[in-house]
């Protein structure tokens, strides 16, 4: 029961909004740049893996879309009934999943301009993991004390940082870290992101950004397979300086200097006299 | 014993012909330890070789002794292959370059199979049934009742308390297997038809997992295959891997295959792997059940669990509760425990140092009954922690010290020493020839292993 703890879920966020397509396709294709079709046949490639590993493997993937996020796959042991397991189950991993993108871009957005709603995912997938690991605190409590570890989480991203989410986003990787989730994240855009380094280095994850963005899936393959058990035996890359700037909760400005309430820690880049989180007076000033 | 082990022992022409099977590579990466897995993935993609330094230093260096088993067990299964000297320019080398460093680069075969089942996945095909199929397709619980009718009926007739092999009760070809033959042929069980008994191994056999149960005995059935029929090896392994990668209730056509994979579909039918089954037209089908599909996994804790529903419950006081109401699996648990009732659906029993030892003696080992203990604990004590009480595993591991106190060294005794000086003398060599086992100073004797006799010999010769 030991050896055997660590689970054998992995929750997958992959990005699938469509300014990822536009930025990633004006770009030539070649070993620096990725096409978005290439990131999705990797990223396919890369689950696969997952599933050749073991036959107890079980994956959940749900895409970060324009305001939404939409399930696009889950394996057969997760669903209820026997009927939608048939349903499901005609087509392989990589077809079935690109089917679902193309459904869901085909449906009319309500908000196509909308930035891409990564704390949105990853509180679905919080929740997904919340339903299936315990169903309650008690028995997560209980699975945690045998020490069965949690599933995985694993965001897949290309769009840079989205200011407004900074909140809900650190929220939900709070409540991550509090679950015992293991967040890994893979920026496979141009940009670094904040979010997603301080959602691996605070849930003890990995977080990249691949120098060779076509090269992908051996980055995935050779950081992100191994579950949490055999991390300890590998040798990891060390974490690169991590950007730890907070965003204002007004105008919601990443800032390295600001105001913080001396009550709720909530956190301004100007001077306030009131609290907007808590209500907190400031009459010192 | 496994897939693996088999494996290991074959000559490289042979795997090679076995590692062009998608399902082969499937079922052997999932048996290799977790780090040697990590390693495959790694290398998959690389097409140059990769320098034996640079592997060195993926793991961490507290992880020495599994990354020297992981190298171990992927030179073993020839999964990394060195690459020849002539072709040393492509290698992914350490930096700075050593002088005839090795470089090992995956078996092409396996690169190959993987680099496909990356880009579409080992997935069965999937078939579009016609109507009369679907209706004659058995229900779940009809494939649950055979694999546990036909297996049960097995084990039982290989425990004793059954005096007849199981027999194919559904339609279909009729097998052509001798479950008696196989199962000597297996080492489990000896004697002739009057009297047959389990040996030491047979012991061991019933109370291992199903996963392990399955392979040793297809194990045998692929050697006895070969014998009779002069059936290609590889051709029989990726057949019964392949079996093991359908989903369950994916029937198979019979009427699609080759005949000596209707042969083996009818073994295994009667195994309890396969149930047949004709559709409304007359068409042959099978329909692989758990068995099956215990088979291509790898036999973790996790996929053992479906296999088996926990149903033990031991308590400090060494008292154990088995909720069965399984022959079989009471006949199993009378090997090492002493009954006390028998209730309708309950088994009560104590762990006595008598029936341990009994159970010892024939053979077992009290890690095995304790992990069998573990791996069959009722969904109850699975939630306590450790699930077996830390105080009757402990007594068990003492039951069984106890027995092996006595400890057997051929020995050479030499006595009758003239003289008190050559005697210490030689007590003195066969010390520093580390061959001492006593001595005895008033009569002046001495005894030493066997193995340095000649020296001793010698020795005592000199000084007289």
């Amino acid at each position: 029961m030991s050896e055997d703890s660590s689970s054998s879920l992995m929750v997958v966020l992959l990005e699938t909004h469509s300014s990822m397509w536009i930025q990633a396709d004006s770009q030539p294709a070649d070993q620096r740049h990725l096409s978005a079709a290439g990131l999705l046949e990797q990223a396919v490639g890369f689950l696969n893996a997952f599933l050749l590993l073991s036959d107890a493997n079980q994956l959940a993937v749900f895409c970060i879309h324009a305001s939404t996020s939409h399930l696009l796959h889950l394996s057969p042991g997760l669903l209820q009934t026997r009927a939608k397991d048939k349903a499901l189950m005609q087509d392989t991993l990589g077809l079935e999943i690109i089917a679902r993108i193309q459904d869901i871009m085909q449906q009319p957005e309500t908000d196509m301009g909308g930035r891409p709603a990564l704390a949105g995912a990853l509180s679905r997938a919080l929740c997904f993991i919340r339903g299936q690991w315990g169903g309650s605190a008690e028995e997560g409590q209980r699975l945690k004390a045998l020490g069965r570890a949690p599933p995985r989480l694993l965001t897949i991203a290309s769009s840079q940082d989205a200011p407004q989410q900074y909140i809900p986003t650190m929220n939900a990787i709070f409540a991550a870290q509090k679950l015992g989730v293991v967040m890994d994240t893979c920026m496979a855009g141009p940009h670094e992101s904040a979010y997603l380094q301080q959602a691996a280095h605070i849930t003890g994850g990995q977080y990249l950004r691949p120098s060779k963005p076509g090269a992908l899936l051996q980055y995935l393959l050779t950081l992100y397979l191994a579950d949490t058990n055999t991390r300890k035996l590998l040798k990891y890359p060390p974490s690169p300086g991590i950007d730890f700037s907070a965003s204002c909760f007004c105008h919601k400005n990443p800032i390295d200097m600001g105001f913080v309430c001396s009550v709720c820690l909530s956190i301004f880049c100007e001077n306030v006299k009131e609290c907007s989180t808590c209500g907190t007076k400031f009459d010192l000033l | 014993m496994d897939l693996i082990s088999y494996l290991e022992g074959l000559p490289p022409s042979v795997v090679g012909a076995l590692y062009s099977s998608p399902w082969t590579c499937r079922a052997v990466v999932r048996g290799i330890p977790p780090l040697a897995k990590q390693y495959v993935m790694r290398m998959v993609l690389l097409d140059q070789g990769v320098a034996e330094g640079v592997i060195d230093a993926w793991p961490k260096a507290s992880a020495r002794s599994q990354h020297a088993t992981a190298m171990r067990k992927l030179g073993r299964l020839q999964l990394l292959t060195l690459v020849p000297k002539g072709q040393q320019a492509s290698v992914l080398a350490t930096l700075p370059p050593r002088d005839n460093e090795r470089a090992f680069r995956l078996h092409p075969e396996v690169q190959r199979q993987l680099r496909k089942a990356l880009v579409s996945g080992v997935a069965a095909q999937s078939q579009t049934l016609s109507q009369s199929v679907n209706r004659a397709l058995p229900s779940s619980a009809q494939l649950e009742d055979h694999a546990v009718r036909q297996w049960e009926g097995l084990l039982s007739f290989l425990h004793g308390s059954t005096p007849q092999p199981p027999l194919l009760a559904s339609e279909g070809p009729k097998p052509k297997l001798d479950i008696i033959k196989l199962l000597q042929s297996a080492q489990l069980q000896q004697g002739n038809r009057g009297k047959r008994e389990l040996t030491a191994s047979g012991f061991r056999f019933m109370l291992m997992d199903t996963y392990h149960q399955l392979w040793l005995l297809l194990r045998a059935y692929i050697d006895l295959a070969k014998n009779q029929s002069g059936a290609e090896l590889a051709s029989v392994v990726s057949f019964l891997l392949q079996l093991g990668g359908h989903e369950a209730a994916q029937p198979i056509s019979l009427a699609s295959m080759q005949a000596n994979e209707r042969d083996i579909c009818a073994d295994l039918a009667l195994l309890g792997l396969l149930l047949p089954f004709r559709d409304g037209e007359g068409g042959s089908w099978a329909c692989p059940t758990r068995l099956a599909m215990a088979l291509g996994g790898s036999g973790s804790a996790e996929a053992q669990q479906e296999v088996s529903q926990g149903y033990i419950i031991v308590e400090t006081n060494y008292r154990m509760y088995a909720y069965t109401s399984s022959t079989l699996q009471r006949a199993v648990l009378d090997l090492f425990v002493r009954c006390e009732a028998v209730l309708p659906n309950l088994y009560i029993g104590t762990l006595t140092r008598e029936s341990v030892i009994a159970a010892l003696a024939k053979g077992l080992d009290s890690e095995q009954l304790l992990t069998f203990l573990r791996r069959h604990a009722h969904p109850r004590a699975l939630q306590r922690s450790p699930v077996v009480p830390e105080v009757v595993g402990d007594q068990m591991r003492l039951w069984q010290a106890q027995t092996r106190r006595l400890k057997s060294d051929a020995a050479q005794l030499y006595q009758q020493f003239g003289d008190v000086k050559v005697w210490r003398a030689s007590v003195e060599r066969a010390k520093e020839l580390g061959i001492w086992l006593w001595d005895h100073e008033p009569s002046r004797r001495l005894a030493a292993r066997v193995e340095g006799h000649p020296q001793m010999r010698e020795f005592i010769r000199s000084q007289q």
